[in-house]
């Protein structure tokens, strides 16, 4: 039967309903505000390099507490600056350390005084948990062999041993490990959230896929045009990100891949004070004391920080 | 806490001789596919040198910068650091590097720890009872995987009894476990485990049969009883136990010129007791 009443779809036309597209650009204070409000933090960049440092200071300046952190593979500062300031509930472990530089004083501490809760975790742990929270896959099975010998299991109560129902052999189980919020650092992004990580090792795609909310930050915010020109170079797409957040020395005192190496006088002057439960005077220097990143900047230094690009 | 920090001699750093030790004994990993985790340094600098010399073979994955075949002669102070990409072969993804680990595929390894016991189980977890920690360790990251790589090599920055026990307190890297084949009640067979653990002193293997350390050759300026009296298990001493060849001028040569131009590795403070 051939309809003779008009179609309930609406004709096509360039200015209905508009043909704007909606920019994702907002500034760190709101950015900070939003992950003060979420519980769980998915942390992108490693122990020396793309800690997305900048997002965390705001996120302290807003209040953020109780958190449960979930780390890359190694973590440094970004996770011990929080523990510090007392903003740790819980931790999922697989490093946390300066590598060359040291121990994390305040993770340390806090780990022999209980005053956070540690999930003893590892490599494979973290990593396959977070990819089976991206793939939405209830738990991953992972051969006898990763977990049969060492003591992780026995330390980790999300970790369980099950017989494989194909095979009936041992294996253990990692779960799920998703987070309200996840905080990425990059090199370059344009104002939808198309986002390059200069460095990285594909984990951060993972981590957002994990997350309810994902937020970036940038070191230079380009124009879309600029991502179309190599779009190939594209590691994080836009449609993975909420928000994006230009802020130049975003990783500092950590480097930024390509941009900028770490700042060992600062990392080694952080370890010090903690070191000496001098955790106080830091944040009320580095932290809580600048109104906001470019304050942080000046403390810090033009001369250093640019001192900080030769390297490279 | 140390009494004696990298002495060395006037010719090479300690460092030095550690990377060129580890670079001849990777000429049996020729053609095999490895990586190296964090605070690296000396075992890059050893696949590197290995590469320019006896395994142009090798295949080598360079921790947090996840960059392949690294070629750079300017050695970074970190694995993480993203100037390992600069004349690198490509760049691996992370599941990359654990999917190795879950085939047991990886065909060499290099780590350290915190303790090391007799039969090369490593610790990165801590020291004390679990619920009351005297010492919170940074975490296992990747050492879980000492259980799945053939040839894994275990090195230390330094040679005490704190590091060298006779049972690590956590197991986080497997070695030989508790001697004999207990090893293989876990691992594949593929994964043939401890090879050779590098100090700043001295070289250990394992006994072909119960997988106790061994002493394989003391550094030059240190002697065995240095050795034992500052491990804290007992060592199997073969009747003659060797000296670490020295480096020479051709091997320092190569390191200073090709790998090492900027003298990274003089700059380490490795330490004993």
């Amino acid at each position: 039967m051939k309809g003779n009443i008009q179609g309930a779809s609406r004709p096509l036309s360039p200015k209905t309903p508009s043909p704007e597209r909606k920019r994702k650009v907002i500034s760190l204070s709101e950015a900070g505000e939003m992950i003060a409000k979420c519980r769980s933090i998915h942390v992108a960049g490693d122990q020396l390099f793309d800690a997305p440092m900048a997002l965390i200071r705001a996120a302290m300046r807003a209040g953020a507490k109780g958190l449960t952190l979930i780390p890359t593979v190694a973590t440094g500062i970004a996770f011990d600056l929080l523990i510090a300031a007392g903003r740790v509930d819980t931790l999922y472990l697989s490093y946390v350390g300066f590598e060359g530089l040291g121990l994390a004083p305040a993770f340390r501490k806090a780990g022999e005084k209980k005053t956070i809760h540690i999930v003893e975790g590892d490599e494979p742990f973290v990593v396959l948990g977070t990819r089976a929270a991206a793939s939405g896959l209830p738990f991953i099975a992972v051969p006898r062999h990763v977990y049969g010998a060492t003591d992780i299991p026995k330390l980790n109560p999300y970790i369980h041993r099950i017989k494989d129902p194909y095979t009936g052999e041992e294996v253990y189980t990692i779960p799920p490990l998703r987070a309200d919020v996840c905080i990425i650092h990059v090199q370059q992004a344009d104002e939808y959230g198309n986002a390059q990580c200069w460095g990285g090792n594909r984990q951060e795609p993972d981590k957002a896929k994990a997350s309810d909310l994902v937020i970036v930050s940038t070191e230079e915010l380009v124009s879309v045009d600029e991502t179309k020109k190599a779009p190939d170079k594209t590691t994080l797409p836009g449609y993975m990100v909420d928000a994006v957040v230009h802020v130049p020395f975003g990783a500092h005192p950590t480097g930024s891949s390509h941009c900028y190496t770490y700042d060992e006088a600062h990392l080694r002057m952080y370890q010090d004070l903690v070191g000496k439960s001098k955790e106080e005077e830091y944040l009320s220097k580095f932290v809580f004391g600048p109104k906001d990143h470019y304050e942080y900047l000046e403390q810090i230094g033009v001369e250093r920080l640019f001192n900080l690009r030769k390297v490279l | 806490m140390a009494s004696i920090t990298d002495p060395g001699t006037d010719k090479y750093s300690m460092a030095e001789l550690m990377v060129i030790e580890m670079a001849r004994n990777l000429a049996e990993c020729d053609g095999k596919v490895g990586v190296v985790g964090a605070a690296a340094a000396i075992p890059m600098a050893a696949i590197r040198l290995a590469k320019l010399t006896v395994a142009p073979n090798l295949w080598w994955l360079c921790g947090d910068s996840s960059a392949i075949n690294p070629t750079f002669d300017r050695l970074p102070e970190t694995s993480a650091h993203p100037r390992n990409m600069v004349g690198a072969e490509g760049k691996s993804a992370m599941m990359d590097v654990l999917e190795m680990g879950l085939r047991a595929e990886w065909g060499f390894g290099f780590h350290g720890g915190m303790q090391m016991d007799k039969y090369g189980n490593v610790n990165m977890i801590g020291i004390g009872p679990y619920e009351n920690l005297k010492v919170r360790g940074p975490g296992s990251v990747g050492t879980t995987w000492e259980i799945s790589i053939e040839n894994s090599y275990i090195f230390f920055w330094h040679h005490n009894r704190r590091v060298f026990v006779e049972k690590v307190d956590y197991i986080s890297g497997p070695g030989f476990l508790d001697g004999g084949d207990s090893r293989w009640r876990v691992a594949k067979p593929q994964a043939k485990g401890p090879t050779y653990v590098y100090t700043p002193i001295c070289v250990m293997d394992f006994h072909e049969v119960s997988h106790a350390a061994r002493l394989y050759s003391v550094n030059p300026g240190y002697t065995v009883d240095d050795v034992i009296s500052n491990t804290g298990f007992e060592l199997i001493l073969p009747k003659n136990v060797p000296m670490t060849t020295p480096p020479t001028d051709e091997e320092l040569e190569l390191l200073r010129t090709r790998v090492d131009r900027d003298g990274v590795l003089k700059k380490f403070r490795l330490t004993l007791g």
